[in-house]
């Protein structure tokens, strides 16, 4: 799995060597004497285990870091040129980038406005409005042109955000998981959209989990480790299927081979109905959003609530735990726990022990503390968090963050649990410990209902699934 | 109205409420605010609604002070103090009088505010201050990004109540356990956002192309001399 052909010169559009990055000094690198060569008209997949370093390294790539935070030794070149001699809007003309989270990627409020914007920025000489229009109209976006940003869906603000950078002029474009948020239609237009410019000799390199959409496309896939030639881990798209096991050692996504002993739980026969819905009306803005949905979870089930972005799975999680309007009958079998998609809104306390205690002193007011202290261990060994008890939540990794979460709500007993998109951003084996967890309070009897864009996980491990689609609960598959 | 420089039409009517505030002239006072108003009201696309919403406070604080004043005045017994500016009796000389001084310039900074904001563009503003009155790129654009991210702090804030109230936590809508997720992911937005205007060739300092510009015209000249020349004239002629 080396990465055959000798590139020339002239035809490297981005490499580094001997690259080393820790965010403070004294703090263990992230990375050290790491070295990558990506050439022109390439797309590269950088895959690894979440929280290895691979943000940090496309971060650092596109000129970002050590500007921002840490310090970084060894070279960067830009087409044969330090990275660090380039201003930004000299280097935005060759390098951008697109990151996770679509919404704090803008500073305007228009669509045209963020592409002008850009064009401003690497003072544009030709006309403005036309190269804007000519650039929307490439990602599908013309008719959208002014609209406020914050009414398009992650999909659409991705492309905008491609769009933007298109604008700059750039050849090498990286991508820090930019399907983290967005649904499966929203990845396969993006995915489609991002092929089209590759063949057109867009650089592309991309950081993700999952290889699926960047198939039929891809020219490699790196396999992050913190020192050394990432070259020598390139996987050619023919390679993959002799490449397998290599993945599932290092925990991430090869296909969805992870599901195949899953099943949905065991319901008994006289279940009684955890959550008990009819004619809801919910609502979103003060305004009516999904209209006369009815629907039963048995307890001890798994549901899986599916559907397009902003088609009203999160607001109906809301309306279940009790957070979010709506009109109708809807009773619940006992207290719901709630894991948002973002789980760092729910982050209370400023150490992870404190995260727990805090829910369990409100779950069992008179328990003595120090009985509490030896449950809150117990359950943050069994969660993989008993040692970071002193850090700060915000200081974990992606997954680790989701675990205390969804530690945070099962400390409390509920026998309800609602989560929002337990999968996302992360690589198979996060996903498979996180699921794990859940399936052992599964057969204990917890009920839970999750919203998710992970169809193939939805499909196995769900007993039932609930599409919302047009305001409408449309099906219900068995 | 809305084809006014909103930068100078700020600046003009910063002066006027500058001009306003030496003086306690009850009529000019009211012709002011009643002049605002009229002119905001048949501005095209206001919305009167929202208009009626907004004068409502001003009102309150005006009517309140009325009644302080009428109430509570000191009937000029103080002595050391000037009782007479541009030939006006000042603050203490009787009850109705300190009432309608005090209420008609509640009264008249509100309807300048009201005017201004509801036929003024916040992005024109913005623009208007970086290329007529010299605002560094950085702070325009990281004002306009502040500012659109308000809705999305309105949302985070909905959020966190949320997520403390599942997990069955009392907390105020102020409260620092509402607060400190919001600020942290506001920290992270600000440094997000940052990268990406710059990854978007941000740079200050540089040579940059103009696509929103923002005209100063001879009408803006007029406003910005008319008005205060009214007030100024005014002000002599009582």
């Amino acid at each position: 799995m080396s990465w055959g052909g000798a590139m020339k010169l002239k035809e490297i559009q981005l490499s580094c060597k001997n690259l080393s990055f820790s965010y403070g000094k004294g703090q263990e690198p992230v990375f050290s004497g790491l070295s990558l060569t990506v050439g022109k008209g390439e797309a590269v997949l950088l895959m690894g285990p979440s929280g290895c370093g691979k943000s940090t390294l496309a971060y650092c790539l596109a000129g970002l870091y050590p500007e921002y935070a840490g310090e970084l030794e060894g070279e960067i070149f830009l087409e044969g040129e330090a990275l660090s001699s380039y201003g930004p809007a000299r280097r935005a003309k060759t390098v951008s980038i697109l990151f996770q989270n679509p919404d704090n990627q803008f500073c305007m409020e228009r669509v045209e406005h963020e592409v002008l914007f850009a064009l401003e920025n690497i003072n544009y000489q030709g006309d403005m409005r036309a190269r804007t229009e000519k650039l929307l109209e490439q990602v599908g976006l013309a008719a959208w042109a002014s609209y406020p940003i914050r009414t398009l869906s992650g999909g659409m603000k991705q492309k905008l955000a491609l769009a933007t950078a298109l604008a700059t002029g750039a050849r090498l474009l990286i991508l820090d998981e930019p399907f983290a948020n967005l649904d499966p239609g929203s990845c396969a237009a993006l995915a489609d959209l991002l092929g089209r410019m590759n063949r057109q000799g867009l650089t592309l390199l991309v950081v993700d989990h999952r290889f699926d959409w960047w198939k039929p496309f891809l020219s490699r896939i790196l396999l992050f480790q913190n020192t050394g030639s990432l070259n020598e881990t390139a996987i050619s798209r023919e390679e993959l299927k002799e490449n397998r096991e290599e993945f599932v050692s290092r925990g991430l996504f090869y296909d969805d081979g992870w599901l195949a002993d899953k099943h949905p739980p065991e319901i008994l026969p006289d279940a009684k109905p955890m959550v008990w819905a009819e004619g809801i009306t919910l609502f979103h803005d003060r305004k009516p959003f999904l209209e006369d949905i009815s629907f039963e979870i048995p307890k001890g089930s798994v549901t899986a609530l599916v559907g397009s972005c902003g088609s009203g799975k999160t607001t109906l999680l809301h309306a279940i735990a009790g957070v979010g309007r709506f009109r109708g009958r809807l009773m619940l079998g006992g207290k719901a726990g709630l894991v948002f998609q973002n789980p760092r809104f729910q982050f209370l306390r400023l150490s992870v022990e404190e995260e727990i205690l805090l829910t369990l002193r409100t779950a069992k007011p008179k328990e003595l503390e120090e009985k509490r202290k030896e449950r809150a261990d117990a359950l943050l060994l069994e969660f993989g968090l008993l040692e970071w008890k002193k850090q700060s939540p915000y200081a974990l990794s992606q997954g680790q963050q989701r675990r205390l979460a969804l530690l945070a709500m099962l400390a409390g007993d509920c026998p309800l649990m609602l989560l929002d998109e337990p999968t996302y951003a992360q690589d198979e084996r996060s996903t498979r410990f996180i699921w794990e967890l859940l399936e052992r309070r599964v057969s204990q009897g917890l009920t839970v209902v999750m919203a998710t864009h992970d169809l193939a996980l939805a499909r196995a491990c769900s007993n039932q699934v609930l599409l919302l689609e047009d305001g409408k609960l449309k099906k219900e598959l068995l | 109205m809305k084809s006014l420089n909103p930068g100078y039409k700020l600046l003009s009517l910063m002066i006027a409420s500058l001009l306003l505030s030496v003086t306690f002239h009850v009529r000019l006072n009211l012709l002011i605010s009643a002049l605002c108003l009229i002119v905001t009201f048949c501005t095209p696309g206001v919305n009167r609604k929202r208009l009626a919403l907004g004068l409502f406070p001003f009102f309150l604080a005006a009517f309140g002070m009325f009644t302080a004043g009428f109430c509570f005045g000191t009937k000029g017994e103080t002595t050391g103090v000037e009782l007479s500016l541009f030939g006006q009796d000042t603050l203490y000389a009787g009850n109705l009088t300190t009432a309608m001084q005090l209420s008609s310039r509640i009264l008249a900074y509100g309807s300048l505010g009201i005017l201004y904001a509801f036929t003024s563009d916040a992005f024109e503003l913005v623009m208007s201050l970086m290329q007529q009155f010299h605002l560094p790129p950085k702070f325009a654009y990281g004002i306009l990004a502040a500012y659109h991210f308000f809705p999305v702090v309105r949302e985070e804030h909905a959020v966190v109540g949320a997520a403390l109230k599942v997990r069955g936590v009392r907390a105020g809508p102020l409260s620092a356990k509402r607060l400190l997720p919001m600020l942290v992911q506001a920290m992270e937005r600000s440094e997000s956002l940052a990268m990406a205007m710059e990854s978007r060739g941000f740079q200050e300092n540089e040579p940059r192309a103009l696509a929103f510009q923002v005209k100063l015209r001879l009408r803006d000249f007029l406003f910005l001399f008319g008005v205060n020349g009214m007030i100024v004239g005014g002000l002599f002629l009582s």
